[in-house]
This record gives C-alpha cells, structure tokens and sequence, in this order.
C-alpha cells in the first residue's frame, strides 16, 4: 500500500523538495510529532466508540490502530473491513445507541 | 487461536492481527506534554476576538459566507472562511462572476414571469363550481365558453396545463390544410374513384374496370421492343 499519496502527499513533495536524501528525517518527524494525534490519545478521558475502516486510503489502518491502541480510557472498535474513507452503514444508529448508553 | 487471520479479506496496511498490536512508529517528542499543557494554557488566556464579515458570492441566496477572523496561540491572527446555510438576498450589485449572476437573474426573472402569469390566468379563468359565462369579471379570450365539453367548462382554470401554451386557433386549424394542386407529373391519381397511373395513361395504357393494361409492344426502327412510356408514332 502506498501511503504517500492523497492524504500524505506533502510529505512525499517536502522531502522531493527540500530533503531528498532524506537526512533530516528525524528531525521532520519528530516535530511533525508534536501534532501527531496518536501521541494526543492518552490525554482522552471519556468512554470512546470509534470505527476503523480496513481499505481507507486516506486514513490508513495503521494511523487508525496507533491512536486506538494508545487510548487508555474505556474504548470500543467497530472494524469496517470493506470500507474506505465514506459514509459508514449501521455506524449512525451505533452512535445513537452509545450515546444513548453514556446518558444513563 | 486468532480468530482474523484466517479471514481472506483485503488488507492494504498491515494484517489486521498486526494492526491490533500496532502503536505507531513516529517519534514522541520530549518536550511534548510541556508543548501542550504550554499552548493550551496560552489558549486559555488569549482573547479571540472573533470578527466575522458577510461576503457576497455569486449571489447565492441559500448560503452565507463569512470572513472569519480571530486569534490563536501566540497571537496569531487567523483567517477563515466560515459558510452558513441562510436565505440572504442578492445584492444588487455585481459579485465575483458578473456573467453567472446575470444567468442566475434571468433564470429567476423567467421563473417570476411565468408564476405571475399563471397566476393572472388563474384569477381570469372561472373557478371548477362557478358560472361559466363570459360575463365573468376578467374572463379571458380563450376561457371554456358554451362551445367546449362539459367537462372541460366545469374543470375550469384546471383544464388548462400551466406547463403548456394556451391554444391558439390558426388559419389552418379553422379552414384546414390549403389544397395543394396536382403535381404536373405525377404517377397515381384518382378517376371516378378508381387508382389509375397517370404514367401509363399517358403512355396509352387502355382503361378496363378490372387492371390496367399495357399497350401491345411497338417495335422501333431498329427492331427492339421499346418502352410503352416512348410509343413510337407511325
């Protein structure tokens, strides 16, 4: 899988650009790190549902499972094989009934 | 045993097995907690003063735009632009495509004059229930009068399709079609009701009440049998 594409096609420009040997590497990620939401996840408190879809291009897998994996707080996956970056069937009425549960 | 890695899905990133165990590769910077609880800090303290400021695009009168500014971390001063659904008025004044906006007036304006003209043909035309007499306030030229089917003079401004053109009779609707002349030469023709080939009956084709027959055969000058449409004169 390509991830340097759609939603990650500036990173792939800057370093063809302006670091092509890829020297600074580290450095670049490691600033990139401060707004990376995988490093965000542990400050979540609240009880969370979140869905992951296998085949989304946009948000890769991946990028979906760092963050999940790092939330400390009560979690639930819903795992979407065939689905991309779209509309999610059933996941509307999964909310409902989540939120529905959190009011109780 | 793992229940999703014998599951033949498609998988673009990594086995899902993976995936689950997965915690990402991208360096956590050292100062990272100091970073946020810093920034959100300053956040807290930094008024926002939010400015917003009406854009008028392409006359949309189903949106609003706005120039959205306030302030953020560090003072910096953030510019944005924020849609809301509404039902502004265009102005009357140009906007970004002058041509569009000109479409979009003469697709509304065409919209109105066919509104208001329905509406005119509707107060002139009797209402289903009502006397259908010309003598009606407003009753229009072409209203159901005394010569149109019940139906349709009880039915009222309904009979009419807003959709369609009021009819209008023509010349040839009141007198039918012009006759046209006979063509000098044309083939079929009628006498006393019965087909005939004008073809023939110029080439001398004899006239029986059952079929038309052909002439006998001619012979030419030159001992060929000609066409019974050139007789040859002796």
């Amino acid at each position: 899988m390509d991830l340097a594409k759609d939603a990650y096609q500036d990173l792939k420009n800057y370093f063809r650009r302006s670091d092509p040997l890829h020297e600074r590497v580290e450095e670049i990620f490691t600033k990139l790190g401060y707004i990376d939401i995988q490093h965000l996840a542990q400050r979540i408190k609240a009880e969370v549902l979140m869905a992951i879809t296998l085949m989304d291009n946009i948000c890769p897998p991946s990028t979906q499972f760092a963050t999940y994996n790092k939330i400390t707080s009560k979690k639930e996956a819903l795992i979407y094989r065939d689905f991309g970056h779209e509309n999610l069937p059933l996941f509307s009425d999964r909310i409902f009934r989540f939120m529905m549960g959190l009011k109780d | 045993m793992e229940p999703n890695i014998l599951i033949p899905m498609p998988i673009l990133d990594k086995p899902l097995h993976e995936l689950q165990e997965y915690r990402g590769i991208n360096p956590r910077p050292d100062d990272f907690d100091t970073f946020w609880d810093k920034s959100l800090k300053d956040l807290d303290n930094t008024k926002p003063n939010v400015e917003m400021t009406p854009v008028n695009v392409l006359g949309n009168t189903n949106a609003e735009l706005f120039d959205l500014y306030f302030t953020g971390v560090g003072g910096a001063r953030v510019y944005a632009k924020s849609p809301a659904q509404g039902r502004k008025k265009a102005g009357p004044g140009g906007g970004a495509i002058p041509w569009l906006q000109r479409q979009q007036r003469r697709l509304v304006g065409q919209i109105e004059l066919r509104q208001r003209r329905l509406r005119r043909r509707r107060a002139r035309l009797p209402r289903p229930g009502r006397p259908q007499r010309r003598q009606l306030a407003g009753h229009g030229k072409y209203s159901p009068g005394p010569h149109h089917s019940r139906a349709r003079r009880s039915a009222g401004a309904d009979a009419f399709s807003p959709n369609l053109p009021r009819y209008r009779a023509t010349r040839a609707h009141r007198h039918g079609p012009a006759r046209s002349r006979p063509h000098p030469r044309r083939r079929h023709g009628r006498i006393a009701g019965r087909r005939v080939d004008h073809r023939l009956r110029r080439a001398g084709a004899a006239h029986s009440p059952g079929r038309f027959r052909l002439p006998p055969p001619t012979t030419s000058a030159c001992g060929k049998w000609t066409s019974p449409r050139m007789p040859t004169r002796t």
